[in-house]
């Protein structure tokens, strides 16, 4: 399947509609919540763009996953861009959710850092790709290059459960975070807010691949 | 997967290494001064030794694991050994099943010989059983040798692969690294049983397992030339 110039417009406008119609809701419509918590009664809205960076993060790392497999079964090497492109996002938008997961932990938990059983598998999962491109930037043949990147993005991708599920067990001790409920209007926007942050990651994505497919193809007809 | 085959590769290793002994020497200097290094910092600053303990047994011991992962595989390149390998009739997986034994078997001998010394240089009061200990040292060394001889071999292509080893490998560690100093902690500094750390090994070994399988999956792509 071809993708047209016309899927990525109403990708970006799919984007921009949720993206408006989910920050107006989520920082002008909504009041504040009842929470045990003197500052989670306003700071609940953070939810709104925490929650679908996070969704983007995992979306973005399972999507290398899907790259780097079938890059290794069909050694096409528009499968290694795709995984590649998708961990690049994956990393930005991971830093976002750890950045934004650390600016609402402060005043909701105490401090900026936890070990919080999801903070730690995410900043794992970000050290896991950041060392996925450290191996792809060491090594120069590029088909090489593909083949032992995907062997990291797949090791990286099963050590992901296996990592939430130790520091669970690790940190059973810890007393329950509180966590707040919503009301029923906020289901729609939040998940408008995840369908429409996703948007954007498949737009970007797309850009980024295309890029790559113009640039290896200027270099093949001998461009610099 | 023959496991004939596979003790060729673990006995060929076995005997290239017990020529020379480089790699298990450097391995055992290594731990032996890093201990000493803790020994002396920590009996200068550090008021309860037991709290850290383990946590600094297991670190040692994975820093002497890096060394000797990353010549199983060097070696062969470095000698030119590594054609003779992949053309020998053996499959890759065979291969991998030997290099892992193989390092499994030297990173045993350094917990046998490194926890006794750690026991008497850090004056640890010891709590639970030292049999019971070295079972779960034993485990982790397991864990730890299936992920980094298939990731030795993935870096093994690239360059500065020294640097970028430890790099690659401890993220996907982590959970190894967590749940052994975690049991260890209790069977060492609160003495428990194998009862109380049943969690931990199960979600050890099913660590061990799953990497195992994808080690094996993944191994012949990252051999391949």
């Amino acid at each position: 399947m071809e993708f047209k110039r016309i899927h990525a417009l109403v990708l970006l406008g799919t984007v921009y509609l949720m993206a408006l119609y989910g920050s107006y809701n989520a920082l002008m419509v909504f009041g504040p919540i009842e929470s045990p918590t003197q500052p989670m009664r306003e700071l609940y809205r953070n939810v709104f763009f925490h929650v679908p960076i996070n969704a983007v993060t995992y979306t973005a790392f399972t999507i290398t996953l899907i790259g780097s497999v079938m890059y290794l079964i069909k050694r096409d090497i528009k499968w290694d861009t795709l995984a590649s492109s998708s961990a690049k996002f994956g990393m930005i938008f991971g830093t976002l959710t750890l950045i934004t997961g650390m600016v609402w932990a402060q005043p909701a938990w105490g401090s900026y850092w936890n070990w919080d059983p999801r903070e730690t598998t995410t900043l794992i999962l970000w050290f896991m790709f950041a060392a996925y491109f450290a191996l792809r930037s060491s090594v120069e043949d590029d088909e090489a290059k593909a083949r032992l990147s995907s062997v990291i993005g797949i090791f990286a991708y099963v050590g992901i459960p296996l990592t939430y599920i130790s520091t669970t067990r690790w940190f059973s001790l810890h007393p329950k975070v509180s966590e707040f409920s919503m009301t029923p209007e906020m289901g729609p926007v939040l998940g408008m807010m995840i369908l429409g942050t996703l948007a954007l990651f498949f737009y970007l994505l797309w850009l980024d691949v295309k890029v790559k497919g113009l640039k290896e193809a200027k270099e093949s007809i001998g461009g610099k | 997967m023959n496991l004939q085959k596979v003790m060729t590769i673990v006995k060929k290793d076995l005997r290239v290494e017990f020529r020379t002994k480089h790699t298990i020497n450097s391995m055992l200097l290594f731990a032996g001064i890093t201990l000493l290094v803790f020994s002396y910092v920590v009996g200068l600053y550090v008021k309860s030794v037991p709290d850290i303990g383990p946590a600094i047994l297991w670190l040692i011991l994975i820093f002497t694991g890096l060394i000797g992962l990353s010549r199983a595989f060097v070696r062969e390149k470095e000698l030119g050994t590594l054609e003779g390998l992949r053309l020998a009739p053996i499959s890759p997986e065979e291969i991998l099943g030997g290099k892992i034994i193989y390092n499994f078997v030297l990173m045993l001998i350094v917990t046998v010989i490194v926890f006794p010394l750690f026991i008497v240089f850090m004056n640890f009061p010891l709590a639970g059983s030292a049999l019971l200990a070295l079972l779960l040292l034993a485990l982790g060394d397991l864990g730890f040798v299936i992920v980094g001889s298939a990731i030795s071999v993935v870096v093994m292509n690239a360059k500065a692969r020294e640097l970028l080893l430890p790099v690659v490998l401890f993220p996907v560690l982590f959970p190894i690294i967590l749940l052994s100093v975690a049991a260890l902690n209790k069977v060492m500094v609160e003495g428990a049983g194998f009862i109380d750390i049943a969690g931990e090994v199960k979600i050890i070994t099913a660590y061990a397992g799953i990497m195992l399988v994808v080690s094996l999956l993944t191994f012949e792509y990252a051999l391949e030339e």
